[in-house]
């Protein structure tokens, strides 16, 4: 499925107008109907992570389908994939820069799943390409 | 802090000689260290600090302080922006980072302003410990683990963290089966840690080890003159959970006398100490486990079927580690970190070989059996990954031989990943994002390759 192409719902969780550094401590998430490359609706979420798998579920169950995010701890990269939410993590920068790459697929180029035994992950390329 | 300033500011040769020079210092200190401008950029990184959080030097120079270093108080409570904006500095405080493997490390930081020759604020500095070995010695003496330490990707587990919270939320009795060494305890801990009564006591009874008599004293207590050797009034495990979770651990096992008893606590939520009239009210959540079929030992006749019902209100079933191999990998991995820690030993993992027999090994033991053959391997290890030679014996013996490497047409990856994806589909009946869980990919790389492949 390309997700630039079919309707989706895009998490993004913010720390002032940057990705949140660390997804596990953000207090805000940004969510985004994006259809055909383009933003049809935006809504902002309040995160709580004080019951961190409530947290999940809610996440889950409002339908993000993709999550693009900063740090992101083992446990919780699992349960998301787990349960089908594409996981894009280790995203630095403005969100609407992230979004950007993200619709232009420069994102995904550089995707890397959590699919290894203690999920491991590599920086993305394109915010040092930005700067 | 004059030291950590020329590193930042200056580019006066006379300067850039003595910065090297305390950079050599500071480079060959174990503790973490970071300076910041005011806009918060990384100005300085020691090589302690590149190798606590992973990240290189050249790529946290000049980048957002927070984006680097993620602790779980960047966003809400940072202490550099503290101490620049009261001047006082932080010392000692506990946080955790998350590092490139998304592994939560435990860290000390302090942190202190750098200033100007005119004394005026030009940014901050903070240092800091790895705790990791000093947490990791702690949490195996308190055995404090969350459900954050349920380490599987397994579908079914992944099922039960999604009705956690609500089953934690209720008050309900909760029951769960599983073989032994499957991490029922890990479930109840969870369980509680996530309830209402988390800040109230949570106490363990293992009831199938304990005779009946001693079991009785030990779970509702006893007044003075009880019997011969009650001198004094001793509260049972119920007083003791008051207003917390008890653990009820091998349920299965208690005879029939105490299951009468026990249905007495669940149905009237109040107990007798031995010897005593006078009845005690029981506010306390009651988590039983086992690693039998109850509903089997009910049809038996060995367990009553009243207290069955009672303790099975929500029941979580807990799949032996034979069902969930595709968690093998990443909880090897996890114990061999886990003793690295502990034995500052450097093991990098176990070698292919050593993987496939445990991919096939059958885990009578589970969890608790993996666990156990990666510490002998551990042990004996000298090299920094595992081999064959140093699994038990009885693993290798007990292990169906390995598969020779697969000839001919079976050999290419193509037919591999076509036969992985066939069974994927199979277990879970053409369901694609329950088998893409299971093959560990994303939904749409799996329907890529089924497209490829000719399996839509």
């Amino acid at each position: 499925m390309d997700f630039c192409e079919a309707e989706v719902l895009v998490g993004i969780p913010l720390f002032q107008n940057r990705v949140a550094p660390r997804l596990d401590c953000a207090c805000e998430m940004l969510v985004l109907k994006v259809n055909r490359k383009e933003v049809k609706d935006t809504r902002y979420i309040t995160l709580n992570w004080h019951n961190a798998l409530l947290t999940l579920n809610q996440i889950k169950e409002m339908g993000i389908e993709v999550i693009i995010c900063g740090a992101v701890p083992c446990f919780i990269a699992r349960f998301l994939i787990g349960n089908g939410i594409k996981l894009i993590p280790w995203v630095s920068g403005e969100w609407q820069e992230a979004l950007e790459a993200f619709l232009e697929g420069r994102l995904e180029e550089k995707f890397y799943f959590f699919s290894g035994p203690l999920c491991k992950t590599r920086k993305r390329g394109w915010r040092k390409n930005k700067r | 802090m004059r030291i950590l300033r020329d590193v930042v500011k200056s580019t006066d040769p006379i300067y850039i000689k003595t910065n090297s020079f305390y950079e050599v210092i500071l480079n060959s200190i174990g503790e973490g260290v970071f300076t910041v401008n005011r806009h918060w950029r990384i100005t300085y990184f020691n090589r302690a600090a590149e190798k606590i959080t992973g990240v290189p030097k050249e790529e946290a120079i000049g980048r957002p302080c927070y984006e680097v270093f993620n602790a779980n108080i960047c966003q809400t409570d940072c202490a550099l922006r503290r101490t620049i904006e009261s001047g006082k500095p932080v010392v000692e405080q506990p946080v955790n980072i998350v590092d490139r493997q998304g592994r939560k490390i435990p860290l000390s930081i302090s942190t202190a302003v750098l200033r100007d020759e005119a004394g005026e604020i030009v940014g901050g500095v903070e240092t800091f410990r790895d705790l990791s070995a000093i947490e990791e010695l702690k949490r195996e003496i308190t055995k404090r683990y969350t459900f954050e330490d349920i380490i599987s990707k397994n579908y079914e587990i992944q099922k039960i963290f999604q009705i956690l919270p609500d089953i934690a939320e209720s008050e309900a009795t909760v029951l769960i089966q599983g073989p032994s060494g499957s991490g029922k305890e890990l479930f109840a801990k969870a369980i509680h840690n996530l309830s209402p009564r988390k800040n109230g006591p949570y106490i363990v009874v293992n009831c199938g080890a304990l005779p009946d008599t001693l079991l009785e004293s030990e779970l509702f207590g006893y007044v003075k003159g009880a019997f011969t050797d009650a001198k004094q009034d001793k509260p049972g495990r119920f007083a003791l959970a008051q207003d917390g979770t008890i653990f009820l651990d091998e349920i299965g096992d208690i005879s029939p006398a105490m299951q009468v008893k026990l249905l007495r606590v669940l149905q009237e939520k109040e107990f007798e100490p031995l010897g005593s009239v006078r009845p005690i009210k029981a506010n306390v959540r009651v988590i039983c486990a086992t690693n039998k079929d109850l509903s089997r030992l009910v049809e038996e006749g060995k367990f009553r079927q009243d207290l069955y019902y009672r303790i099975n209100v929500i029941k979580i079933e807990l799949p032996p580690l034979s069902k969930r191999r595709e968690d093998i990998p990443l909880l090897i991995d996890h114990f061999i970190e886990r003793l690295n820690t502990r034995s500052k030993k450097n093991i990098i993992g176990v070698s292919d070989e050593v993987l496939q027999i445990l991919m096939k090994y059958d885990f009578p033991g589970n969890v608790r059996e993996l666990e156990n053959i990666i510490e002998h391997a551990f042990i004996l290890c000298r090299g920094s990954v595992i081999q064959p030679e140093h699994l038990p014996k009885e693993v290798i013996e007990k292990t169906p031989r390995l598969d020779k490497t697969p000839v001919g047409k079976d050999l290419n990856l193509e037919s591999l990943e076509i036969k992985a994806i066939k069974t994927a589909l199979e277990k879970y009946k053409g369901h694609r994002g329950k088998a893409a869980a299971e093959l560990g990919i994303d939904k749409s790389t799996l329907w890529r390759k089924m497209k490829r492949y000719g399996l839509l």
